[in-house]
């Protein structure tokens, strides 16, 4: 590539870099491998820079080339990866009922948890791929609905969908957490005495 | 007017089609997709349904969520690297740009007629295989015989003569073993010309070398920082080839039987570029 289009690829496209890190590491949920993703990604874009089309949205397609190189190439990784994540946590789960298991966390652990960035994330990683990507596109990186489509191959009207969608899902987990990590509340007195115990 | 989201895309369908009428309706509202007048007529809409008030505000009390979460910044190891990645793509097409302006010269035409077409590697292949039944078939406490190996007489491989090793000879590089060498015939470099060895797990393969005489044969590929050209002949027989000092080097199975392993010539043709 000649040094003209080097210099316009550095001053058009590698100014996105941290959002393309940010999706790479939501998606990908694993730092290492995020960064693999990008690199893929932004030589993959340096090697076709000319198929992209000026006056386009450089985010569109950039986003385009990191969705395309993540279900072709990282997605069946990070799905094996995470069948052996859940191996782990079911034989750690089988620990806790042979009598291991953690303490409770305590009332401020459980506040404190309500609704930071790390429950987001957490709640984030629960939606399904497409709901997921389509609301860090539209919610976090700032994408308009058209320049969404493009990037998931999909018509207008479903990135509307997997939005609603997506958003409703992440509020659900969201409370449902928030819900299992609160103390239950103690009974009172008379509950307890309707109970037959008084 | 909405921007995009109600109105038919460029072959005329509706992009909306089978959307949710109440999705398509709050959606673009709550995204800001809508221009004032519709968004007004919504919010309208919005503020007389309590219903459709809950739903909104949990979609956009979920974006609120979503939008303040801390941006992330991409390491500045990574940027370096991928910096790095670049000069690499910029060097790797100089070099294909390279392989391909260089045109053939002389007598050494011969080798690119040698890798043109199909025919190229059936003859290199008969003569691999019965330079490797010949070696195969004696025994390796008798001094080692002299072997003729005769190929098609249209390809260079003529009178192939190939000796095997008569004494454990230092390996030509870590995890490979040297079966054999030869000659090709009319060349007179005085260096063997036809290499064949055996990796460690026991894979025969064939290195033919010649005076570099235009562009390698097969699509360049990059693998461990180097260049090799990899291709299949006519039959579907893999072979890797690449330039080491203006000499051209192919590898390609040694048993016509064996289809090829392109991760095995690859590790070959690195193990030997890298002694």
């Amino acid at each position: 590539m000649d040094a003209t289009a080097r210099q316009a690829f550095e001053e058009i496209a590698l100014p996105h870099l941290d959002s393309l890190f940010g999706v790479a590491l939501r998606l990908t949920r694993d730092r290492a491998a995020a960064e693999d993703l990008v690199q893929d990604t932004i030589v993959r874009a340096y090697r076709f820079w000319h198929k992209f089309e000026r006056g386009t949205s450089i985010r569109a397609w950039l986003f385009t080339i990191l969705r395309n190189t993540f279900v072709n190439d990282y997605h069946r990784k990070t799905r094996e990866r995470r069948r052996t994540e859940a191996l782990t946590h079911e034989a750690s789960s089988l620990g806790d009922a042979a009598g291991m298991a953690s303490a409770p966390p305590s009332p401020e652990q459980a506040v404190a948890s309500k609704v930071t960035a790390e429950a987001v994330h957490a709640a984030l990683d629960e939606i399904s791929d497409d709901f997921r990507l389509a609301v860090i596109l539209a919610d976090i990186e700032g994408l308009a609905y058209k320049e969404i489509a493009a990037v998931m191959e999909c018509p207008i009207g479903t990135v509307m969908s997997r939005l609603y969608r997506g958003r409703r899902q992440l509020k659900k987990v969201l409370e449902r957490r928030i819900a299992a990590a609160e103390p239950s509340a103690p009974i009172s007195l008379e509950a307890y005495r309707k109970r037959g115990h008084g | 007017m909405s921007r995009d989201t109600t109105t038919t895309d460029t072959r005329g369908n509706d992009p909306c089609r089978g959307t949710d009428p109440l999705i398509r309706r709050i959606q673009p509202f709550i995204d800001g997709e809508l221009d004032a007048e519709e968004a007004a007529a919504v919010a309208a809409e919005i503020a007389a349904d309590p219903v459709l008030k809950d739903m909104v505000d949990e979609q956009v009390s979920a974006r609120e969520l979503l939008r303040e979460l801390p941006a992330i910044a991409a390491p500045q190891a990574l940027r370096a690297r991928l910096l790095l990645e670049l000069d690499a793509v910029d060097r790797e097409d100089e070099l294909v740009e390279e392989e391909l302006r260089q045109a053939p010269t002389g007598r050494l035409v011969r080798l690119r007629a040698f890798f043109r077409g199909g025919m190229v590697f059936a003859p290199a292949a008969a003569a691999a295989a019965l330079l490797f039944a010949v070696t195969r078939m004696s025994a390796p406490d008798e001094a080692p015989p002299q072997v003729a190996a005769a190929a098609d007489s249209d390809m260079s491989l003529q009178a192939l003569k190939a000796q095997p090793i008569d004494a454990a000879p230092l390996p030509p590089a870590t995890g490979v073993d040297l079966v054999s060498l030869g000659d090709l015939p009319q060349t007179d470099s005085g260096l063997p010309e036809y290499v064949e060895y055996s990796d460690r797990r026991g894979k025969r393969i064939v290195e033919l070398q010649q005076q570099r005489a235009g562009a390698l044969p097969g699509t360049p590929q990059r693998y461990r920082g180097r260049i090799y050209f990899l291709g299949q002949d006519r039959r579907g027989h893999a072979f890797v080839a690449y330039d080491d000092g203006g000499v051209a080097h192919v590898l390609m199975p040694a048993s016509p039987g064996d289809r090829g392993d392109l991760r095995a010539l690859l590790e070959l043709g690195d193990r030997l570029r890298s002694r």
